[in-house]
């Protein structure tokens, strides 16, 4: 009919996520733990870029930000210790439809799975990783972990940690054909989420150091970078992490860091008096393993029957 | 040379004495074209069609792509692709090759969603086969294993195993009947189909390619139309009808009384847009407007009718039986049908009128393409000596005989957004100016403008319309006495100048075109009252569409003026306003001037005995404020109220103003990480906002006491508790002190 939609015929509602819909229950961390950051942030993200649900996939180790996937409306996977990224690599390599969320821990990431996150960075599926970094194992009460300061005391090292910490955005950056490194910290939400959205649209694994606060075992050890912003170096790019002026404006040491620089990421991530935040190196021509685990995805039934008789048919005698 | 023709016999020839007629000089062209006699026109022609190509890159002038096509020492064209070639037939091509790719494209879409949706039946189907005792027995002959399967299991023992029937009744008959169709019917979807045109008798179509139905009688085209279109609808609603079924059927929601009258009822206008891009287009061709016309009644019915059929009119001047009748514009006449898309276009101008073709089959209205195509290539040449035949169509878009518009109802709900106008050449003025050729001085030639009656020169229809002013004037010799418009005679006047004229000056003076003949020599010629009504008509009909495109339109350009009026009103008023003011401040200035200082030294004087009672001597100054700022503050502080200090309050929070504490409690909303501590510690006071960062929703939802607490215990150190509004609370100082910390 002129001038009337001719669309009175079946159409399904269109659907619209609200963070309800993404969120899997309450989360049971210790009170004011910085995980409710990342939590909020990630759901947050789902809802801006309305992520059906049943697209979504979340996958993690063992530690306390290993409990991530519980909390989220969403495809779980609560792996083994250090086994995270594996498993989300074979995940993202059959079901590439999935948007894939990795969350780990120092501990977690940086010690038992470090074989395989320096591998995940090779394969470069696409992924995005958030780092939880609290400096600690918490869900098994303080142990030294890969990046606990020199001197803190933990169970493991009553008189205090021995060996100098790992960076993990820094080691990270030393992987080959990594192609996505930023890092932020849980007390800043807006930094946060701008940062996990653009690891989130980076094409490839997107690695996210955050650096995360733990209010039982280790309360005071970001506090001084928390009260005093001036200790934080904000990484600013047209092409990083796009922030509003009024959190620019809360760091006074800004630097433009261009992140296709890796030698700059590199020198930055190590960092000297100041902690840099920001997108440090983004690489999005880097070769994705996934590409090539995604054959033959398109297969039908009796074209896998007869690939399987036919491999079949090799052995027959 | 000739002789000068006297100007009696040329206001006679304008008025229409034929017995004044004078031949033309040979290969008479309008002056600006003059630089193209004999040369070929780099136009855009031919076009490379390739159906293949993804997006707008289907159409494209051979020129362009030339460059990516060449190989060696040739070109190579995109297997598939096709060239077009500048003629009659172009714009039938062009309907034809729009109207397969939108369908191919539509169809090919639809393929796979048929694919799916007789798979999802298909599922269904499958599933309640198993739920029947035919099927459970299948089972135990391993049928549903396949080949692989029975050569490694012994399927009957499998069966005796998992063969308990699963939960769930199997369907009613009705309702598998009902699938099997609907699978059936959506398994047999072809993806190929041909649009269909129809035609009226002697016209060919049948070299495109597609098929064609003939009329016997213009009237005939559009009801036949209607008819084909209803015909070649009927597949499209029966795959509609089971993809509908098949829908609801997959959701459980098929309810039988309430769907199954609607689905038989469903006819074409109940598709939605895509299933309507799914029927083979119907193309109608009417070769002239006059056969529009005699089919006029029919034509608006179909138009009116909403069947999305698209209907071709390959227009041209009309043969000039009668030159002063006004002319028929039968794209006008299509948006007089409102919701039609009409668009009005040139082969001259290619790529927006296949724009517009595609637009139009893409979308689910009826479509009015009017489009001005040459009656021959060999017409052109009789025209103008050698002139290329797109000049030739081009000069009638200068000429505004055949203006390009598209008007496309589905692109919004004003006119400023329906209505296209911006191809044309110049398309804010009354006419396009064209340099004005001179064979001895071409740098800095005047612009003449480009009317319809230039336009007209190049149709030999029209040429007993004009008549040579002037005795051919030798090449190059005369451009002093021609370069201005007002040359030669008083009485003669350029007609674009002339349409300009009312009344009495027209009736005064003679209009003229420039012309040059082949031997390049100048004409100013005279045009009859006729083909200057016939250039006025067109003007009319221009401006009209400027108008209707929001190009120069009176309402706006009245408007504009009176906001402008508007505007310096205001601000002149607002400059007096500003004026009076200050004069008015400046004299109360002058008068309290010796007043002030006399209370500055009152004030001094008081100061020195700190005993006497300065506040009420003070205050009976006019004005305290601008009291001189250091002794004024110094003696108003002690007795001055402060407002917000609550008995008890300690002295240091009252004397330290740079710092004032709010009264109600509130958040950095923004700073918030969501950590849940406040909304478990005092779920009355605070809330999560669409974001889940905490806000105060009721700062009163709670005791003073939960509002500390929640700020000390907030990790992200943005709770500021503000001041207690109960003060009946206990231990109000201790808390007050906590509080402090967060203001």
């Amino acid at each position: 009919m002129i001038g009337q939609p001719a669309d009175w015929s079946l159409d399904v509602p269109e659907r619209y996520f609200t963070l309800e819909n993404y969120d899997g229950g309450v989360a049971r961390w210790c009170p004011s733990c910085g995980d409710f950051a990342m939590l909020t942030a990630v759901q947050k993200i789902c809802r801006d870029e309305q992520v059906p649900p049943e697209k979504l996939a979340i996958v993690s180790g063992i530690g306390c930000s290993s409990r991530f996937p519980h909390y989220m409306h969403a495809y779980g996977f609560h792996g083994l210790h250090g086994r995270a990224l594996p498993v989300a690599c074979g995940v993202k390599s059959r079901r590439p439809d999935l948007k894939v969320w990795v969350a780990t821990g120092d501990g977690d990431c940086c010690s038992i799975g470090a074989g395989h996150w320096l591998h995940a960075a090779r394969y470069n599926m696409d992924l995005t990783v958030m780092i939880f970094d609290n400096s600690v194992y918490g869900l098994t009460k303080k142990q030294t972990s890969p990046t606990t300061p020199i001197g803190l005391s933990t169970n493991t090292h009553p008189d205090g940690a021995f060996l100098p910490p790992l960076d993990v955005a820094a080691t990270t950056l030393g992987f080959p054909n990594v192609s996505f490194v930023a890092r932020t910290v849980d007390w800043n939400p807006a930094h946060l989420q701008a940062t996990l959205t653009a690891a989130s649209r980076h094409v490839g694994t997107s690695f996210v150091h955050i650096l995360q606060r733990c209010p039982t075992y280790t309360p005071k050890i970001f506090e001084s970078l928390r009260n005093d912003p001036d200790r934080i170096l904000l990484l600013t790019h047209p092409g990083g992490v796009p922030v509003e002026p009024a959190i620019e404006r809360m760091y006074k040491n800004r630097q433009e860091h261009d992140p296709s620089d890796l030698a700059a990421a590199r020198a930055l991530a190590v960092g000297g008096d100041r902690l840099a935040i920001g997108l440090l190196y983004r690489n999005p021509d880097a070769p994705r393993y996934d590409q090539y685990t995604a054959r033959g995805l398109g297969m039908s039934r009796e074209q896998k029957v007869a690939a399987i008789e036919r491999e079949l048919d090799r052995f027959a005698i | 040379m000739a002789t000068q023709p006297t100007l009696d016999a040329l206001r006679r020839f304008h008025f229409g004495d034929p017995a004044v007629l004078s031949t033309l000089p040979a290969g008479v062209l309008p002056a600006a074209l003059e630089p193209y006699r004999g040369k070929p026109v780099r136009s855009g022609w031919p076009l490379l069609v390739d159906l293949a190509a993804s997006g707008e890159n289907w159409l494209r002038p051979l020129a362009f792509a030339e460059g990516e096509l060449q190989t060696g020492d040739g070109l190579d064209r995109p297997a598939g692709s096709a060239l077009l070639e500048f003629d009659r037939r172009a714009p039938l091509a062009l309907a034809t090759l729009a109207a397969r790719r939108r369908l191919t494209l539509a169809r090919a879409a639809f393929a796979g969603e048929a694919h799916d949706l007789a798979l999802a039946a298909e599922a269904l189907l499958a599933a309640d086969h198993a739920r029947r005792p035919e099927g459970a027995a299948e089972r135990a002959r391993g049928g549903s294993m396949g080949a692989l399967g029975t050569r490694f299991v012994d399927t009957a023992e499998l069966a005796h195993v998992v063969g308990r029937r699963r939960a769930g009744a199997p369907f009613p008959e009705a309702r598998r009947q009902r699938l099997e169709a609907a699978r059936d019917r959506l398994r047999r979807f072809d993806s190929t189909a041909e649009p269909l045109w129809i035609v009226a008798h002697g016209e060919r179509v049948d070299d495109l390619g597609a098929p064609a139905r003939v009329a016997a009688d213009p009237r005939d085209l559009c009801p036949m139309a209607a008819a084909a279109f209803d015909e070649s609808t009927r597949e499209v609603v029966e795959l509609a009808r089971a993809v509908r079924i098949v829908r609801l059927e997959a959701a459980e929601a098929f309810v039988p009384e309430r769907h199954q009258a609607w689905i038989e009822r469903l006819d074409w206008r109940g598709l939605a847009r895509e299933e309507l891009l799914l029927v083979p287009p119907v193309l109608v061709l009417f070769s002239a407007s006059e056969p529009l016309v005699s089919a006029l009644s029919s034509l608006s019915a179909l138009l009116l009718s909403g069947r999305p059929v698209q209907i071709v009119v390959l227009s041209g001047e009309a043969p000039q039986r009668d030159a002063l009748s006004y002319r028929l514009e039968p794209a006008y006449l299509g948006v007089a049908h409102r919701e039609v898309f009409v668009q009005q276009g040139s082969l001259a101008y290619p790529l927006p009128l296949a724009a517009g073709l595609d637009r139009a089959l893409g979308g689910s209205r009826a479509g009015l393409h009017v489009i001005d195509a040459p009656e021959s290539r060999a017409a052109a040449d009789t025209a103008g000596g050698e002139l290329d035949a797109w000049l030739v169509a081009s000069a009638r878009v200068s000429g505004r005989a055949a203006p390009i518009f598209r008007f496309d109802p589905e692109a919004g709900s004003s006119w400023a957004r329906r209505m296209h106008f911006d191809e044309n050449p110049e398309p804010t003025a009354d006419w396009p100016r064209e340099p004005l050729w001179l064979a001895a001085a071409s740098a800095g030639a005047p612009d003449a403008a480009f009317t319809f009656a230039d336009a007209a020169l190049l149709d030999p229809a029209w040429w007993p319309q004009f008549t040579s002013a002037d005795a051919a004037v030798g090449a190059g010799a005369a451009h002093d006495s021609n370069s201005g418009p007002r040359s030669g005679s008083g009485d003669l006047l350029p007609l674009a100048q002339w349409l300009g004229l009312d009344g009495e000056a027209g009736v005064r003076h003679l209009p003229f075109v420039w012309a040059s003949d082949a031997s390049g020599a100048r004409h100013r010629l005279v045009v009859s009252r006729a083909l200057a009504l016939a250039t006025r008509d067109r003007l009319a009909y221009w401006r009209t569409l400027e108008e209707l495109a929001g190009v120069r339109n009176e309402h706006v350009e009245a408007a504009i003026e009176r906001v402008r009026d508007e505007a310096s009103e205001r601000a002149a008023r607002v400059r007096e306003e500003l004026a009076a003011s200050h004069a008015e401040e400046l004299a109360r200035e002058r008068a309290t001037a010796d007043q002030r200082a006399v209370d500055g030294l009152v004030s001094i004087l008081f100061e020195l005995d700190a005993s006497l009672e300065a506040g009420g001597l003070v205050s009976t100054s006019a004005t305290p404020s601008t009291a001189p700022a250091g002794t004024g503050a110094r003696i108003a502080a002690p007795t001055a109220p402060v407002p917000a200090a609550p008995a008890g309050a300690s002295a240091a929070s009252v004397a330290d103003p740079a710092a004032p504490v709010a009264e109600e409690a509130w958040i950095d909303t923004a700073l918030c990480t969501s950590c849940d501590e406040c909304i478990r510690k005092a779920p009355g006071i605070f809330a999560y906002n669409e974001n889940k960062q905490a806000f105060v929703k009721n700062p009163r939802g709670g005791s003073f006491r939960d509002l500390v607490a929640a700020a000390e215990s907030c990790t992200a150190k943005i709770i500021h508790p503000g001041l207690p509004w109960n003060s009946a609370e206990p231990d109000l100082e201790g808390l007050r002190e906590r509080a402090r910390a967060f203001a």
